[in-house]
């Protein structure tokens, strides 16, 4: 099942990189796209270790993506303010949080948000708590409690997650 | 004509934040500034411009593509700093303060 499904969106990537559709090129996709799956057999991402995979949850998701992009553009307006300004007012620190988000999935994905919004670099990730590098003050507060932990959460608690460090011990 | 202005718009905020970026670079004292400094302002400088191309390309073949090279680089890019930083944070090469927040309670 979760073979099959990396097998197609393999496929899809390849045509849409492709651009030009003959069989040759479909033949040249599904080898190998096949040969990728079988080779990473044990590795492949499992549909059911992603948080929020049902009508509600995907609606969450759309949420999260487009409150990322908001997020983005504020943190990312505040350091370019920060750092044009004359004085560079910085106050570099590493934080340490614990987080309540008990799948994988959902942890990486904080991690990369919290990476990709300015102000803000994770340094490591527990299976309960974030270490976080912070460019001010204001960033290393802000990133505790953050909305998008929270909406994560929400994502979460749609439904039943595998794979979480809960049920793993 | 409306299509050109909004490409040009986007493109130039898309050029903006690189140079914010590039000034971040030098301007910035340590190994971990200087990592924010280079992800961050190309996440969304390299987002507006490619947002640019992509209203300039329409929604076609080359405009999908745009938005799987701006996927991939959403990506690569926080994974990459995370390992420099982890590297340099746990040789700990750069004395850094730290707030346990974890403790203070």
């Amino acid at each position: 099942m979760t073979q099959v499904m990396w097998l197609v969106l393999l496929v899809l990537f390849w045509l849409v990189l492709a651009g030009a559709w003959s069989w040759q090129v479909v033949l040249a996709a599904v080898v190998a796209a096949m040969l990728v799956v079988a080779s990473n057999r044990d590795s492949l991402l499992k549909p059911q270790e992603i948080p929020g995979m049902n009508g509600r949850g995907l609606r969450l998701w759309l949420i999260y993506v487009l409150r990322f992009v908001l997020e983005l553009f504020k943190a990312n307006v505040q350091v370019a303010k920060i750092v044009l300004s004359p004085r560079l007012r910085i106050a570099p620190r590493v934080i340490h949080f614990p987080t309540r988000i008990q799948s994988e999935v959902g942890r990486v994905v904080l991690a990369t948000t919290i990476s990709l919004t300015p102000g803000t670099l994770t340094l490591h990730v527990t299976r309960d708590s974030l270490w976080v590098h912070a460019l001010t003050k204001e960033a290393a507060d802000g990133v505790q409690g953050w909305i998008m932990e929270e909406l994560l959460l929400q994502i979460e608690a749609t439904g039943k997650v595998d794979g979480g460090w809960m049920n793993c011990s | 004509m409306l299509k050109d202005v909004l490409v040009v718009l986007l493109l130039s905020g898309g050029t903006f934040f690189f140079i914010v970026g590039t000034v971040c670079l030098i301007r910035l004292p340590d190994v971990f500034t200087r990592i924010h400094a280079t992800t961050k302002c190309d996440t969304l400088g390299a987002g507006l411009l490619l947002l640019g191309l992509l209203v300039y390309q329409g929604l076609t073949v080359p405009g999908a593509k745009l938005v799987l090279i701006l996927g991939f680089l959403w990506l690569t890019n926080p994974t990459g700093s995370h390992l420099l930083a982890r590297a340099v944070y746990w040789r700990q090469q750069v004395p850094v303060e730290t707030f346990d927040y974890t403790k203070e309670g």
